[in-house]
């Protein structure tokens, strides 16, 4: 499950989720839709792979991603859709709240 | 080499917990039996178990894809899992609070309803699903992978699960509304060979349409 949670952190991942609910995608297709480099996309489709929240299939030259989504998944989903979910926001807090203890 | 799995990945949990709670069932029937569980709550615990085993089916279904990568519209096959999986989830948790916290004559009156007005939704949407025309693919979306040998040993066992669940849902249900005549059990069991039948047609149809693409 701490897969699961590490997945949807990432705005971009979810993104990605969003865009494979119209049907399966290739990599290339996923990649067209972010500002980001092919590597860091590669990135992104392993942890999602590694969740186990999309499946990749080799057609030829082309890797296609299929969602691959649990009711549970897919309401954790919405819940970080709606609430803007984002674990890369908790160290910054966690370091405010350091120093506020330190500072005391 | 890899090793070669008894189930696949997402079929695990589905199939563990299903076979977990049909064996908590069989038991509250024995403690029922042998006088260590009176009647009322005996009935009230297979009731929420039936609840579970919708839940447990629900969730893992569109992971499952029994109907994946059959038809030729995918994005709208994948939808109609989703949606069969919501269903399914929605019927098991208000079926399991029926019986956890209504009054049993109104949980027992009440629960064929629930239950076969939810099998119902879900046959109703795979119908529409199988028989709309072909909408072209929507810009960015692309064709099907082909389902792999893992990917129809999934489908096969998700058809096995649905089976066995409505088998669970469809007797319950037929029981409270035949008030317990024989010919209910008799009707239950003719009903797994209907769902065979209704489920083998809904495959030829998408498959038929898969090959006229």
């Amino acid at each position: 499950m701490t897969a699961v949670f590490k997945a949807l952190s990432d705005p971009t991942r979810r993104r990605v989720l969003q865009l494979l609910r119209r049907g399966p995608m290739s990599a290339g297709q996923l990649a067209g839709h972010f500002r980001v480099s092919k590597p860091t996309m590669s990135a992104h489709f392993a942890v999602l792979r590694g969740a186990g929240l999309i499946e990749a299939e080799r057609q030829g030259k082309l890797i296609m991603y299929t969602l691959q989504i649990s009711v549970l998944e897919d309401a954790l989903l919405a819940f970080a859709q709606v609430f803007g979910w984002d674990l890369r926001a908790r160290p910054a807090r966690a370091r405010r709240a350091a120093t506020e203890v330190f500072s005391r | 080499m890899t090793r070669r799995q008894i189930l696949p990945r997402p079929v695990r949990p589905a199939v563990a917990g299903f076979l977990l709670l049909t064996a908590l069932a069989v038991a509250c029937g024995f403690a029922r039996r042998a006088g260590l569980l009176d009647a009322a709550t005996g009935r009230r615990a297979l009731g929420v178990l039936v609840g579970l085993m919708a839940m447990v089916t629900g969730n893992f279904l569109p992971k499952m894809r029994p109907l994946g990568a059959m038809g030729g519209d995918t994005g709208a096959v994948a939808a109609a899992e989703r949606a069969a999986g919501w269903i399914l989830v929605l019927l098991g948790v208000a079926y399991a609070a029926l019986f956890a916290l209504a009054p049993l004559d109104l949980a027992e009156s009440l629960s064929p309803f629930v239950a076969l007005g939810g099998i119902g939704l879900i046959a109703v949407d795979w119908i529409r699903v199988a028989l709309r025309p072909r909408s072209r693919a929507r810009e960015g979306a692309g064709t099907a992978p082909t389902a792999g040998q893992s990917g129809a040993e999934r489908r096969t066992l998700a058809a096995w699960l649905l089976f066995a669940l409505a088998y669970v849902v469809v007797a319950a249900s037929l029981k409270v509304l035949s008030e317990g005549r024989p010919w209910a059990r008799e009707l239950a069991s003719w009903s797994v060979i209907g769902f065979t039948i209704a489920y083998s047609l809904l495959y030829a149809v998408f498959d038929f349409r898969k090959r006229a693409r």
